[in-house]
């Protein structure tokens, strides 16, 4: 689904990530560790094409395809969807309305009311939202968590095939957890991936990932499953690090 | 001098009016008007709410006496597509008036916004609230508050807000598959008809 290779990323001159690299089977769910303002989100960003980002070197490949040279729309269309660690609000842009130009951006046909409407008040439901957050501003006055709530709503109205989670768990309670985390695996088959960021393990409870990866100095340091996340809950990275060493010796 | 009264109704402003007396309970329409100049009277414990939505007309200049107990609320959104001069002017005289001017607008070219509102001594409990957003694409905007204020127990709140549409935002359209071109006629939508949603206005303008 996606291979990163030998990656470097810039912003305002100052390289985030370098010589970064990390590949993604389809159906796989994989997580990404490491302390703050190591470059978690930077990867995510890059990934959907922000244009502050600088790819400096290296490739990234989705879906076989040079992803570098799509622009954002287009991975989007391309299944590329990312549920950022800070959503924004638009005030006065509902929710149907963007949702319904997005659909109709993707599909090239006409958003249909009645069935628009339809699946979109199953999702609320499934989600555990109120309906009237179909009509509501995108994220606009709503809690953190509620924001997390509506980028999913978003999430399985547009049907990507890679998701990024920059952070889902914060913000949310232990039952939003628990809803949302079991509403993405039911979403997953083995025709979709998830990238899980994450500074704790209980979101990884639900979603079990097949490969924990730990970001540092630029790129990926090591790379385990589930135990290494649990590693890192218990000791923290700093205590990694010695380990890390250790087995050099 | 062209002049309608309102007495509890509803109504859409006809061509060629230029002063409003307003008794009892009413709403105004102005749908593209080419009003260039309207003066509205209000009755002791009269109420009116104005929409006034205008994309592209001419220049106006609204001026609104209220002399005690009387409730406006002027609501309009427009889009200057040319330059457009926009003067709103509220006198309050007398006790307990509140007067509500809220606007969105879209500037392609120059947008000038004067809100003046003058109380005058003697009243009491008067209330005065401005909230001006201006979203410039490709144009520039500039609104003058001016307050006069002479009574005692006042209630004046101004706020306004220029700005272009923010690259984050822009970012999370495109990353929702929506084009740029599609995205700003999104917030541009929101701006225009945001505030008459489900308002039997909407169905009049969209
Ligand atoms: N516009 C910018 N200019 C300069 N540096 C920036 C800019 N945006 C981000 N950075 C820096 O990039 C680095 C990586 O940030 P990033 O948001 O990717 O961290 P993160 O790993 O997601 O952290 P956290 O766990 O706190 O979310 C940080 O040091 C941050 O300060
Ligand atoms: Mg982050």
């Amino acid at each position: 689904m996606l291979q990163i290779e030998h990656l470097t990323v810039s912003i305002e001159g100052k390289v985030i990530l370098r010589d970064f690299s990390l590949s993604i089977k389809k159906g796989e769910i994989a997580c990404l560790m490491g302390p703050n303002g190591i470059g978690k989100s930077t990867i995510c960003k890059v990934l959907m094409g922000d244009p502050h980002y600088k790819v400096e070197a290296g490739s990234i490949f989705y879906k076989g395809e040079d992803l570098v040279s799509l622009d954002v729309v287009e991975r989007s269309h391309k299944g590329i969807y990312l549920v950022s660690q800070n959503p924004i609000s638009i005030e006065g842009v509902t929710n149907a309305e963007m949702l319904r130009a997005a659909l109709e951006s993707k599909t090239g046909e006409k958003s249909n009311f009645f069935e628009f409407n339809k699946k979109a008040k199953a999702i609320c439901e499934k989600l555990d939202i109120p309906l009237e957050f179909i009509h509501r501003g995108v994220n606009e006055g709503m809690s953190g968590g509620e924001k997390k709530k509506n980028e999913l709503l978003h999430l399985y109205l547009l049907e990507p095939d890679l998701i990024l989670l920059d952070e889902l768990d914060s913000g949310l309670d232990i039952d939003s957890l628990k809803t949302l985390s079991e509403s993405l695996s039911q979403y997953k088959t083995k025709e979709k991936s998830i990238l899980i960021i994450t500074h704790h393990i209980s979101i990884l409870e639900y979603l079990h990932p097949d490969t924990v990866h730990i970001l540092k100095n630029g790129r990926i340091i090591n790379s385990g499953d589930y135990n290494l996340a649990k590693k890192i809950e218990a000791d923290g990275f700093s205590a990694y690090e010695v380990c890390e060493e250790e087995t050099y010796e | 001098m062209n002049k309608l009264l309102m007495d509890g109704e509803k109504k859409t402003l006809d061509e060629g009016i230029d002063v409003v007396e307003v008794k009892g309970e009413n709403i105004l329409y102005l749908i593209h008007h080419q009003v260039e100049t309207l003066k509205i009277y209000m009755e002791e414990n009269a109420t009116l709410t104005v929409y006034d939505f205008c994309l592209g007309g001419k220049n106006r200049q609204i001026e609104v006496f209220q002399n005690g107990h009387s409730k406006i609320a002027y609501i309009h959104s427009f889009k200057a597509t040319k330059n457009y001069h926009f003067t709103y002017l509220v006198n309050l005289r007398g006790n307990e008036n509140v007067n509500n001017i809220c606007i969105r607008g879209i500037s392609n070219s120059e947008a000038t916004l004067n809100i003046e509102g003058n109380v005058v001594e003697g009243g009491k409990n008067n209330e005065l609230n401005e909230d001006i957003k201006v979203l410039t694409v490709g144009g520039s905007a500039s609104v003058s508050p001016i307050l006069n204020v002479s009574a005692l127990e006042t209630l004046a709140n101004h706020t306004t807000a220029i700005s272009n549409i923010r690259e984050d935002v822009l970012f999370y359209f495109l990353s929702k598959g929506i084009d740029s071109k599609q995205a700003i006629e999104l917030i541009e939508n929101s701006y225009l008809y945001g505030m008459f949603k489900n308002t039997e206005f909407f169905n009049m303008i969209k």
